[in-house]
């Protein structure tokens, strides 16, 4: 069945999976929620990853680099096979309306091409919404480092990036719970969030939400999101959606939700939506958060969802430095820190002991040059600072002999 | 200038950041260029051109002229030129002009030396000197922009020339170095990049228009190598110190080790542009026994790509902005320790967007490793140079420079020596 608004408008909205968690994430995407006008494609340097996928498009990335082997975590190698691969990349991204990027940072190429794209995308003023996951706890320091530098180099690129700690699925989860059935939660949740924000772009609005809303919650560069999903169906829809939302597991535990700086709620109902159902749903959920959380409400619908509600929510936490303050620009600062603290007087941290702020640390080194009594400035740059630092550029060191 | 008796043997020093290069020569009668003696000696406590240690400078400096006088078998008696560098020279474009009153309006050389001394007139600050004139073009009215105009008809004439200053201070403390070891001062001192000029362009690169890149150790200079000789001319500080000063802080070894990766990027086969599997050929840099590192080519050609690449994208915004590109009909030409890098070239032909290859000197004879040596070329330019400069002391004659240069390159032929009546 076709959505009038879909139909309006030609381009596809593109869902685009990076790496083999982003591919498979897409293809859940695809397989329980195909809206029609949704194009699901899949990149890759790992070909065996790209012909598992259930996508629409599937695109090979740096063949002559990999010979279609995955990069092994080589940060190096994925650069260059993404790199490769710029110009189909460019040429998927024009041929979308908006585009949905899914990837794992941590490994090779979800680390890397997922910068590309973004930068691909601000060209070629193609819309794009960056959903991350970082690493589980487990999975080392290394990957959780790649992962963190990954994310910070993405922000620079992308307006809208939100990331999802795989590490907070365990916060919810029993101890004993399998874990190809862990990692299918975490994919089918992070397909349904996905598909959730898709709605923004295409679904029949009641109440609509605005991607530069979206932006403005996502935009702080410490904020990490949380993702919950709650389904409910006949008379109790409302009730059972609400319930089920916030027994998520990727909610992390109920402290965490009493920390929520922002919240963007999307409620999905078939034609016969109540008021009284949206009323209900959305208060139950709401009143678990703090007051003066920012939160924004979509509410939609969609034919197919006839007697049905879908509650989608991804929950902004956003990380203060020791003083209470938000690193990074003025006018970023979250509604309740605003509200919250008083001026003139030292703010404290969440357990109300004053702290010293961390002092940032230079990443960029001047060598033999620091102190030269003529240091060489170029456009407000300094030239003496190595290129591959000013802009960003992972060099490997190699190994200790 | 005090006259001095034309010699036969002249000299040319470079006190470069890395390397204090000698140069002696004598011109034979077909115009090439006959090295007798080479020396040099790595310079300690220079950067970026500019010399930080006068008395560690003044004892490397001796012994380089004393390894170029044991070559040639002779002393160095004759006339010294000397090659300046570092971010207290600047290039800048004067106008001067005046009412063409000959008869008939027509443009006459009185004319034209009074336009350009009106130029030249350009008052700098007392701390600064005039290195080198050039007159770039001449304007009569509204018309085009030549690069003679003898003999064209008009009520106005514009000179356009170009003004490479420095400031007197370094410049002086180069010329007092060499009169406290040799015990007579140096004749002149000349911009590196111009004396690069001389030495790699003939009459015909002048025709074509060239850019000429000196990619030294602590500056680079550029060139622009057009119509009556420098048509501009500028520099970044920044040289083969920085790619080490980058490798040292991307691959965590030492700068001494750096350096001489960056001379030795040829024989681990790597270069200037990252090049597919660079990531499974791995190199092994030892830094002493029992240290060291094994890196990915790849890790170093991205650092080396990515400092030379930004160099070359300065220089082709500041060509850019000063209108100079479409002057460059023959391309790039590269020369200093940083034309050594293997396909150094490769990436000027892709950043500057022009053709690009390793300069040689012109018409010389003498040992074959200088006759290909791209980072010579500054003491054999400032032989060139010098030639020209006591040509125009020795006569005594206020002829323009661009006569001179003119001279110096043959260019005296036909219609355009007429003109000049000489």
């Amino acid at each position: 069945m076709a959505d009038p608004a879909s139909e309006s408008r030609d381009k596809p909205i593109l869902l685009l999976g990076i790496g083999r968690g982003g591919a498979h994430i897409v293809s859940v995407a695809r397989r329980s929620c195909a809206f029609p006008g949704l194009l699901a494609a899949a990149a890759d340097t790992d070909r065996t990853t790209l012909d598992e996928a259930q996508v629409d498009e599937r695109l090979q990335l740096g063949e002559a680099w990999t010979h279609g082997e995955g990069c092994g975590g080589d940060l190096d190698l994925a650069e260059r096979a993404a790199n490769a691969s710029a110009e189909a990349l460019r040429e998927l991204l024009q041929g979308a309306r908006m585009v949905f990027v899914v990837a794992g940072l941590g490994g090779g190429i979800g680390s890397t091409a997922t910068r590309l794209v973004a930068r691909l995308a601000r060209e070629g003023s193609v819309q794009a919404v960056f959903l991350v996951t970082t690493p589980f706890s487990f999975e080392g320091a290394t990957r959780a480092r790649v992962a963190e530098q990954s994310e910070q180099r993405l922000r620079l690129e992308a307006q809208t990036v939100m990331v999802v700690p795989n590490s907070l699925l365990f916060a919810r989860l029993p101890p004993d719970t399998a874990m190809p059935r862990a990692l299918d939660i975490s994919g089918e949740l992070l397909a349904t969030a996905l598909a959730g924000l898709a709605h923004i772009g295409f679904a029949k609005g009641l109440i609509t939400v605005e991607w530069a809303g979206v932006k403005r919650l996502v935009r702080h560069p410490t904020c990490t999101c949380s993702l919950a999903l709650g389904r409910g169906q006949g008379p109790e829809a409302a009730d059972e959606a609400a319930r089920e939302f916030l027994a998520s597991p990727f909610l992390g535990d109920a402290r965490h939700l009493e920390t929520v700086h922002a919240a963007m709620l999307t409620l999905l109902g078939g034609d016969d939506l109540t008021i009284g159902a949206v009323q209900s749903c959305l208060g139950q959920v709401q009143a678990q958060f703090p007051r003066n959380a920012q939160i924004l409400v979509g509410a939609y619908t969609d034919p197919r969802m006839q007697g049905q509600i879908e509650l989608t929510g991804m929950l902004v936490h956003t990380t203060l430095d020791g003083a209470g303050r938000q690193p990074g620009l003025p006018g970023t600062f979250p509604p309740e820190e605003r509200q919250g603290t008083r001026a003139g007087r030292p703010s404290a941290a969440a357990d109300g002991q004053p702290r010293q702020a961390a002092l940032p640390f230079p990443d960029q080194q001047l060598g033999v040059f620091a102190g030269s009594p003529h240091p060489t400035f170029h456009d407000g740059e300094n030239l003496d600072v190595p290129t591959f630092q000013r802009r960003n550029v992972p060099v490997d060191p190699g190994e200790s002999l | 200038m005090a006259r001095k008796p034309k010699r036969h043997i002249l000299t040319g020093i470079e006190i470069g950041t890395s390397t204090i290069k000698v140069v002696m020569g004598e011109f034979l009668p077909d115009g090439v260029l006959a090295i007798t003696g080479v020396g040099q000696a790595p310079s300690l406590h220079v950067q970026k051109g500019e010399v930080l240690d006068v008395e560690g400078v003044r004892d490397q400096l001796a012994r380089a002229v004393s390894a170029a006088e044991n070559a040639s078998g002779q002393d160095i008696k004759g006339p010294i030129f000397l090659a300046a560098t570092g971010a207290h020279i600047r290039s800048m474009v004067t106008v001067g002009r005046t009412m063409v009153q000959g008869q008939g309006h027509r443009v006459t050389e009185e004319d034209v030396v009074t336009a350009v001394q009106a130029a030249r007139g350009y008052t700098l600050p007392p701390d600064q000197r005039k290195m080198h004139t050039w007159e770039r073009s001449f304007q009569v009215d509204a018309g085009a922009q030549v690069t003679n105009a003898l003999g064209r008809t008009g009520d106005w004439l514009a000179a356009e020339v170009l003004l490479v200053v420095g400031e007197h201070g370094p410049l002086e403390t180069l010329c007092s170095m060499v009169q406290d070891l040799m015990g007579f001062r140096a004749r002149d001192i000349a911009f590196s990049g111009v004396a690069d000029c001389f030495a790699a362009f003939g009459p015909e690169d002048a025709e074509q228009g060239h850019l000429l890149i000196d990619i030294g150790a602590g500056v680079t200079e550029f060139v622009v190598f057009q119509g009556n000789g420098c048509y501009d001319a500028g520099l970044i500080t920044i040289g083969c110190d920085h790619i080490a000063n980058d490798l040292a802080i991307a691959l965590r070894l030492p700068l001494a080790r750096c350096k001489a990766l960056v001379r030795d990027m040829r024989e681990m086969g790597c270069s200037a542009g990252v090049s597919p599997h660079g990531e499974d050929r791995t190199v092994d840099i030892r830094t002493g026994p029992g240290g060291g590192r094994r890196v990915p080519c790849s890790s170093l050609e991205k650092v080396v790509e990515l400092r030379l690449g930004e160099v070359f994208e300065i220089i082709r915004d500041q060509l850019d902005r000063h209108h100079d590109l479409e002057r460059i009909g023959g391309g790039a030409r590269l020369c200093g320790g940083g034309a050594l890098i293997p396909g150094i070239d490769a990436l000027a032909r892709t950043v500057l967007g022009m053709p690009a290859q390793i300069a040689t000197p012109r018409l010389l004879s003498g040992q074959q490793d200088i006759l290909t040596a791209p980072h010579y070329m500054t003491p054999i330019g400032l032989l060139r140079w010098g030639r020209m400069v006591m040509d125009i002391d020795g006569e005594g004659n206020p002829v323009s420079v661009r006569q001179q240069v003119l001279r110096e390159m043959g260019l005296l032929t036909g219609i355009l020596k007429d003109s000049l009546r000489l």
